[in-house]
């Protein structure tokens, strides 16, 4: 009797504890779709869900809030799906959130993802109909890849008939990779630029040895102070030239009235117009100086008799040194009679001395 | 017209050196037909003595802790197992693909639907199922039913509704623990490879249950259980030619059980899709 007691306690004890788990279990799938919280109804217009089936999860900010309810046909393109939503979740889903149907990963279920609105707008109420964002559809990606991968075809099947070509020595590209000479230069402008970097080497060096121009701009102080002060007059300059500018701008000394002054540019007409006549004039006398000369090469006249004529020419020679010798004997007596009493008694200036 | 086809037969037919057609060949079909027969007709004294007056509290309970509590630390073990190793199995191929994280809703859906049910049911048909057959096989081959019989005890009554009725109710609740040691295993056997913590590892499991695998795989066990439970009655009850008898009743329970679990997995696989439709 004892024993029957004790079987039939542990018995009890048994199948309580396996009913229990059993409820459990029921508790637990229905709390996760749900059933046992207090729940609110909305729902979206959608053109295609798919493949989003009553029971699938609905989803705000990522957390499971809710579960697909139920799936009706409105008309020919247009699918009505209503949400299940636990009530304490409500407060935060406003008039115009949006709803979108995703997926839980590549070969997830579908899911609805519940977008926040705007704070100011009033929070959803039982049965409204949110707004919808409609689901990028497999089907369109598809066959915007086939469109991308054909020409990708078309593009490989090119570059295929270039590389060819390229091959064969055909056209620009060809001739670069088929033409030894190009080789032949691309090996120079190597053999240039290996040359070329070891004097930049060379340079670099004598620089940093503080040797040549660029080495002491970059050591010497002294030079660098006459820089900055050649900087500096050059900046003076320019500062003058700025001034002078601006001066010769308002008028102001020769250039600028050569630029302003409209009576000295007149001036400056009468000037070149007296020019021109000078020089018409002078052409006219340059063209009788070339008569003259012409006359003489020729002979004619006196200074044609004086360049030309030799004998005339010496006999001018014997007039010239007859008086100079003439002019030597007046002197002369000049002088004696200078040194005659009578003529310096009667001179004050000798008298004096 | 009358004709004798007999003498039709036995005049016109050729002559042949064959061995003459075999009736009793039909004899396995007969036997089969003569088994589901007496099957369906003592299912029906089950019934018809269930619902009647006497009930038979005590030996009910008896019988309960005979077939449920003696047979937990089996089913436990087993169940314990069977959700480490279907894990330890399970990852390599699902750690492949990248899906590691799927592992706790994988098994949970395989064991409450399906693995936990039938090997539950048939753990319990080869323990319970051959301890009934063999038992109520003895009490038929020593006589002990035919003096139930004439004391004025109802041994169907007494000895086949309280062990169809045990049955029944406590595979049920064998699979529960089944199932929840299972999920013991899984969970050891995940963190056996990686860390996850037991709150996350049940809300995944669940998250990939719903009640259209829940309730039909509840639902199969009841059958389950009735069908050991009435089989192991049936062979036990009609056991014959003495000792030799009771074994084979025995065995024959196990194996009949055995593919009757299956048979009835079968149909609740079909209804449970139905039931699944029904629910989208």
């Amino acid at each position: 009797m004892h024993d029957t007691k004790k079987h039939n306690i542990r018995l009890g004890f048994f199948v309580a504890i396996g009913v229990l788990l059993f409820i459990l279990g029921i508790y637990y799938i229905g709390s996760q779709i749900n059933i046992f919280s207090k729940n609110f109804q909305v729902s979206g217009i959608f053109t295609d869900i798919s493949g989003l089936k009553v029971g699938n999860n609905a989803r705000f900010s990522g957390i499971n809030i809710g579960t697909v309810s139920k799936v009706q046909i409105i008309n020919d393109s247009l699918v009505r799906v209503d949400l299940s939503i636990q009530e304490n979740v409500r407060q935060f889903i406003r008039k115009d959130s949006k709803m979108e149907i995703g997926s839980e990963g590549l070969m997830g279920n579908k899911i609805v993802n519940i977008y926040t609105g705007n704070i100011n707008i009033d929070i959803v109420e039982e049965g409204d109909t949110l707004k919808t964002i409609e689901v990028v559809q497999i089907d369109k990606i598809l066959r915007q890849l086939n469109t991308s991968s054909v020409n990708t075809a078309i593009i490989t099947k090119n570059v295929a008939e270039i590389t060819e070509k390229i091959n064969r020595g055909e056209g620009a590209f060809g001739k670069l990779f088929a033409d030894t000479s190009f080789s032949n230069n691309l090996s120079r402008i190597g053999e240039n630029t290996a040359v070329l970097t070891n004097n930049f080497a060379d340079i670099t060096d004598k620089i940093s040895k503080e040797e040549g121009t660029i080495g002491m701009l970059l050591s010497d102080t002294v030079l660098a102070n006459q820089l900055f002060f050649t900087g500096e007059n050059l900046q003076k300059s320019t500062q003058n030239l700025v001034e002078i500018t601006e001066q010769i701008n308002r008028g102001q000394g020769l250039f600028g009235e050569i630029f302003t002054d409209t009576t000295f540019t007149s001036g400056l007409s009468r000037a070149g117009k007296n020019l021109d006549y000078t020089t018409e004039k002078a052409k006219i006398l340059s063209d009788n100086l070339v008569k003259i000369t012409d006359e003489i090469n020729e002979g004619q006249g006196l200074i044609a008799r004086l360049i030309y004529d030799t004998a005339f020419a010496d006999s001018i020679e014997i007039a010239v040194q007859n008086v100079n010798k003439g002019a030597k004997e007046v002197e002369e007596a000049a002088k004696v009679v200078k040194r005659n009493w009578l003529i310096r008694l009667f001179s004050k200036k000798e008298k004096n001395k | 017209m009358n004709l004798n086809i007999k003498k039709i037969f036995r005049n016109k037919a050729p002559k042949s050196n064959h061995k003459e057609f075999d009736l009793s060949q039909f004899k396995n079909i007969e036997n089969f037909l003569n088994e589901i027969g007496g099957l369906s007709r003592f299912t029906g004294n089950f019934f018809r003595v269930l619902f009647r007056p006497p009930y038979e509290h005590k030996e009910l309970l008896k019988q309960s802790f005979n077939i449920g509590l003696n047979t937990l630390s089996l089913i436990g073990i087993t169940g314990f197992i069977m959700g480490l190793v279907l894990t330890l199995q399970s990852r390599p191929v699902m750690a492949e693909f990248g899906a590691e994280s799927w592992l706790p809703g994988m098994v949970s859906v395989s064991i409450v639907r399906e693995i936990g049910p039938v090997i539950t049911a048939l753990i319990c048909a080869g323990k319970i199922g051959s301890g009934i057959g063999a038992e109520l096989g003895s009490m038929r081959v020593t006589e002990q039913i035919d003096a139930m019989e004439v004391s004025g005890t109802n041994p169907m009554k007494y000895l086949v509704a309280t062990r169809v009725l045990a049955t029944t109710f406590m595979i049920p609740l064998l699979v529960f623990y089944s199932d929840a040691l299972s999920f013991l295993g899984s969970y050891i056997a995940v963190n056996m490879h990686g860390f996850i913590s037991f709150p996350l590892f049940i809300n995944q499991a669940f998250d990939s249950l719903h009640y259209f695998d829940l309730i039909p795989a509840t639902i199969k066990t009841f059958f389950f259980g009735f069908a050991i439970g009435i089989i192991g009655c049936y062979k036990g009850y009609f056991s014959e030619n003495g000792t030799e008898g009771v074994g084979k009743a025995a065995n024959s329970a196990v194996v009949i059980s055995s593919l009757v679990i299956f048979i009835i997995d079968l149909i609740a696989v079909q209804l449970s899709e139905v039931f699944h439709i029904f629910t989208i």
